[in-house]
């Protein structure tokens, strides 16, 4: 494919360096990052890089074990198996004595999810987000965190994390200034570009960050322009990102359709939400509570009533669904109903 | 390390496949195998291999690809994605169109996990494991995978899902045939025996497995040995396989503990478990188990300790919700307690223990219809779940269907054909259907497996007496009051005691019948009924002394050499006899009217303290029956019952003492008639 001035990366790089970050958020048990680089990865399946199989192999056997000592394999398998069925002070546990990077970062995001969960399972209907034991708890991690930082031994990852508790205790300055380093040094980390939007409060100062020169970068100006509601700007880039080359990837026609409905072009909006549900992902769960808002908004009762009906099927339990039927309910003026579903919403996710 | 005949691989070998498992699983999406083989390979954390750097890459990168075309990257890697954040709907529909092995299993188990993750979702507080919404989801995707496998399209990993779905859908001897199917092909696949384990009912079933050879066949007979109950074989296993390098593994020591819980060994298992949470302070696995052994030994502020500390690690796990429970019920707080259990259900409706302990609870609260409730849906779960048969038995006792509790202690009884509770159960049973033939065959038989509460010999005794057959049951009596330490239930070996007091001194033996009746003077219940029987034996023994002085004082004076204590009671005789024949026998009126009077007492209260003790001997009979099973007392209902039932023996044998004390009465009347005239 030719290269274009504004996107200056041949594509067959760009899906090989998904793949590698992929593989990395994956072993530090970053899943949502994970999803989101899978996902763009599949937006590039006609891009063909496969038949290079034994450089294939050598890139995935690097990154496998990469950043993870030998000696301490058997407690990093430990703590991601425990990881991966929740069992996060467990988890931490396992490599708690372990030096190398991926152990390392391992516990310590094991240590923050377990007082994640914590933290969510004793949410009051008053959903209160700043317990004083909960800020205590983090307090702990950040004094960790930051004497590790002072010791120049956190990694990409882990300035990413410290960034994470500096914002959840409120300081966000010092939060912007570890998730920017974060992305200089790990620009493939997702997460990392989702916890610096919301502190970004105008368009100024986002034009002003030194973010590097690599290519992730677009996909966060865009979603920022969107959080800022500068529709238009992230209209433009994300038109500019179909163009070269990423038209198949499912983030990005979610994304089309709430600049839509944003810019209050229900119809058209509507139309790219049943374009996803109909034939790319018919399971997907991501936004359908704007698309219920939208469907509120043009009275559209049976479609409210179809997605609602889907969406329990598929989740009955993810905020997502609440929203939905709290909607239906909703349109239905069955007000008292509707509140008690946005209710079990905030529940399961208070922010 | 050398070979080891038992255990017939080298540990660096294993190791390797341990390493290559748990990739092979996780990247399936097998998350609990995944786990179990990864603390298996920790134990392993001694046993060098990473020093072949390159070959460890190979390895790696070979293990990660494998079975997943080029071409089809793209969908897998997606559908992983979905997976791991549970959205398994989703990942199941992003790799409906592969064709490789992996992608394809993975497309299956997020079927099958999507619809496991709607049913435990719309569970409903009432738990119907077997809703038909559910059942046809389940039969569309058995459908898809018999279609499959009759293609040969499935591998291991598919044909072990196949047999999960059967198992699901209660197809048990097809889904046995596809889960041995299944570990053959993939021995390292855990979960496989896990699922298989559940489907083996006896040890002859179990030794004609055709398994294959793989190492890890040992942990599977071990683990199910231990479902079996047959411990000793589980323990033989678990300490060979200590012996060939797996010391270190968390989930062998952790089984050891469970052995030593079977064996009732509370304290060896309390101790493995505490070693384990000081090792492994984030472990909840068990915790439910460590409760229970708490529980049993009443150790209330450790009870308190473990219940927060699962709180704060995860107060959502089924197990957390069972350690609450017994801690609200260690304080007597049963309607809390099911509350919690009922939450635990609520998390995981095939979670064994927590339907067996909600049983318990409803007993406590004499909610005898919940209560059966419970325990049915525990043996639904678990078929060999003696604790829910035994529970289902003491329920059906207490609303008095005698034949019911006879069917249901049957089937426990051949669950633990070893454990003298359950045949202590069925005796007791037979006695109440009047099969007392049937009882004894069912006590003695206790006593010869071992009586571990200590109780049948009692019950022999007491049955042997209620049937008129005295000197049998005498002979019980002493062999159960010979070893006192052994006899758990003091209550009872006090009315042992009494009982044989009372048959010497009817039948004249006054020393014997001391010698029990001093031993009740430590019994507060006992206490007086000794004191008065012992006046009875002292002044007839007196009786019988005056009689011989009077006959011969040449035979006198033969006994005072013999005996220090006859010869004070005579010295006490030769003082009376110069007093006036008139003082004589006015004071001896009066001793026999005294006695007499003392006599009528005993006679009239006999029948009331028989029911006082049969109520305490109830009681404690059901805390020692229940408690070491099941970690909770029985009810007051079930004390009620069987009071009622003590009743009509204790009626009919009031009347049967008149009749035996009369003709003693009459004796004494000559005798002093006697003395009077001489």
């Amino acid at each position: 494919m030719a290269m274009q001035k504004f996107f200056s990366v041949l594509l067959p790089d760009v899906k090989r360096e998904l793949r590698r970050g992929i593989i990395e958020c994956s072993k530090r048990g970053l899943l949502h990052s994970t999803k989101w680089l899978a996902e763009m990865h599949h937006g590039l399946a006609d891009v063909h890089i496969d038949n290079e199989a034994p450089d294939e192999d050598r890139t995935f056997s690097e990154c496998q074990l990469e950043g993870i000592a030998p000696e301490e394999y058997s407690d990093y398998f430990l703590a991601k198996s425990y990881y991966d069925v929740r069992e996060y002070d467990r988890a931490a546990h396992a490599v708690r004595n372990c030096e190398s990077s991926v152990p390392r970062f391992l516990h310590f995001y094991s240590s923050y999810m377990a007082r994640e969960k914590r933290r969510l399972d004793s949410t009051t209907d008053q959903a209160n987000l700043h317990e004083p034991n909960q800020m205590r708890d983090l307090a702990d991690l950040l004094a960790t965190l930051r004497m590790e930082y002072g010791k120049s031994r956190l990694d990409g990852y882990g300035i990413y994390l410290y960034g994470v508790v500096l914002k959840a205790l409120n300081l966000n300055q010092a939060a912007e200034q570890m998730l920017v380093q974060a992305i200089r040094l790990v620009p493939m980390l997702w997460s990392a570009y989702l916890e610096l939007s919301p502190l970004i409060m105008e368009k100024k100062k986002l034009l002003s960050l030194q973010l590097g020169g690599h290519w992730m970068r677009h996909f966060f100006m865009a979603h920022t322009y969107l959080e800022l509601y500068l529709n238009d700007d992230g209209l433009k880039i994300y038109e500019d990102l179909q163009a070269s080359g990423f038209s198949k990837s499912i983030y990005l026609i979610a994304q089309m359709a709430l600049v839509y409905h944003n810019k209050r072009d229900v119809d058209k909006a509507i139309e790219l939400y049943q374009a996803l549900l109909e034939s790319a992902s018919p399971y997907r769960l991501d936004n359908v509570d704007t698309y219920s808002n939208l469907l509120f908004v043009k009275e559209m009762k049976t479609e409210m009533a179809q997605l609602a009906h889907k969406a329990v099927s598929i989740n009955k339990y993810r905020p997502e669904t609440c929203c939905v039927i709290g909607n239906y309910y909703s349109i239905r003026c069955d007000h008292q109903v509707a509140i008690s579903y946005f209710q079990r919403a905030l529940k399961l996710n208070p922010k | 390390m050398a070979m080891q005949k038992f255990f017939s691989v080298l540990l660096p070998d294993v190791k390797r496949e341990l390493r290559r498992g748990i990739i092979e699983c996780s990247k399936r999406g097998l998350l609990h195998s995944t786990k179990w083989l990864a603390e298996m390979h920790h134990g392993l954390a001694d046993v060098h291999i990473d020093n072949e750097a390159p070959d460890e890459d190979r390895t790696f990168s070979e293990c990660q690809l494998e079975g997943i075309a080029p071409e089809e990257y793209s969908d897998y890697f997606l559908a992983k994605s979905y997976y791991d954040v549970r959205e398994y709907d989703r990942a199941a529909h992003a790799v409906r169109n592969c064709e490789s092995s992996v992608p394809r299993f993975l497309h299956f188990y997020s079927s099958y996990m999507a619809r496991e993750k709607r049913r435990l979702d719309s569970t409903t507080d009432q738990a119907n494991l077997h809703e038909p919404n559910q059942m046809r989801d389940l039969a569309d995707l058995l459908a898809t995978l018999r279609m499959e496998y009759g293609k040969s399209r499935l591998d291991g990993y598919g044909i072990y899902l196949y047999g999960v779905v059967l198992k699901a859908l209660n197809l048990n001897q097809a889904a046995e045939q596809m889960l041995v199917q299944a570990i053959r092909l993939v021995p390292m696949l855990w979960s496989a025996y896990l699922e298989l384990s559940p489907l083996i009912m006896e040890k002859k079933k179990l030794l004609s497995l055709q398994l294959g050879g793989h190492w890890m066949r040992h942990f599977f007979m071990a683990h199910t040995y231990l479902e079996l109950y047959l411990n000793d074989d589980g323990l033989k296993i678990y300490e060979d396989l200590q012996a060939s390098g797996f010391s270190k593994s968390i989930y062998l020591i952790a089984q050891m503990a469970l052995v030593y819980h079977n064996k009732r060994d509370v304290d060896k298992a309390i101790e493995l478990y505490q070693a384990l949470l000081e090792s492994d302070p984030y472990r909840l696995d068990n915790v439910d188990t460590y409760s229970n052994l708490l529980f049993v030994k009443e150790m209330k502020t450790e009870m308190a300790q473990l219940a927060h500390k699962a709180v704060s690690i995860n107060k959502y796990r089924p197990e957390t919700c069972c350690v609450i429970g017994n801690y609200y019920s260690i304080r007597c707080d049963h309607q809390v307690a099911i509350s919690y259990f009922q939450r635990a259900l609520k998390l995981n409706p095939k979670y064994l223990a927590a339907w067996t302990l909600m049983g318990h609870e409803f007993m406590e609260l004499k909610n005898t219809n919940a209560a059966i409730q419970s325990y049915r849906k525990a043996v639904e779960v678990n078929k060999r779940d003696y604790r829910a048969w035994y529970g289902l038995g003491q329920a059906y006792e207490i609303i008095k269907m005698h034949y019911y509790s006879l069917y249901y202690f049957k089937i426990a009884h051949q669950l633990r054909p070893y454990d003298s509770r359950m045949l202590v159960a069925l005796g007791e049973t037979y006695e109440k259907l009047d099969k007392c033939e049937n009882a004894v065959k069912c006590y003695w038989k206790a006593i010869d497996v071992g009586d571990i509460e200590g109780i049948a010999m009692y019950k022999l005794a007491n049955l042997h007496e209620k049937l008129g057959d005295h000197e049998t049951a005498v002979h019980c009596y002493i062999m159960y009051c010979e070893d006192e330490r052994a006899a758990t239930d003091k209550q009872s070996l006090y009315q042992g005691f009494i009982t044989l007091a009372n048959y010497y001194e009817k039948k004249g033996e006054y020393e014997r019948a001391a010698y029990y009746a001093y031993k009740c003077l430590d019994s507060e219940d006992r206490k007086m009924e000794a004191k008065a029987l012992l006046k009875t034996i002292d002044w007839k023994r007196n009786a019988e002394g005056q009689k011989k002085v009077k006959t011969s004082t040449a035979v006198a004076n033969a006994d005072t050499s013999s005996e220090d204590e006859m010869e004070w009671e005579l010295q006490d005789v030769r003082v009376r006899v110069p007093i006036t024949s008139i003082a004589t026998t006015t004071t001896s009126t009066t001793t026999v009217a005294a006695e007499s009077a003392s006599s009528s007492s005993l006679i009239s209260l006999r029948p009331d303290r028989n029911l006082i003790q049969g109520m305490r001997r109830s009681q404690s009979s059901r805390t020692s029956l229940t408690a070491p099973a099941s970690g909770t007392t029985t009810t007051p209902s079930a004390t009620a019952v069987t009071m009622s039932t003590e009743e009509t023996p204790g009626t009919s044998g009031g009347p049967s003492n008149p009749p035996e004390q009369a003709p003693s009465d009459d004796n004494s009347s000559m005798e002093i008639s006697s003395v009077s005239i001489d």
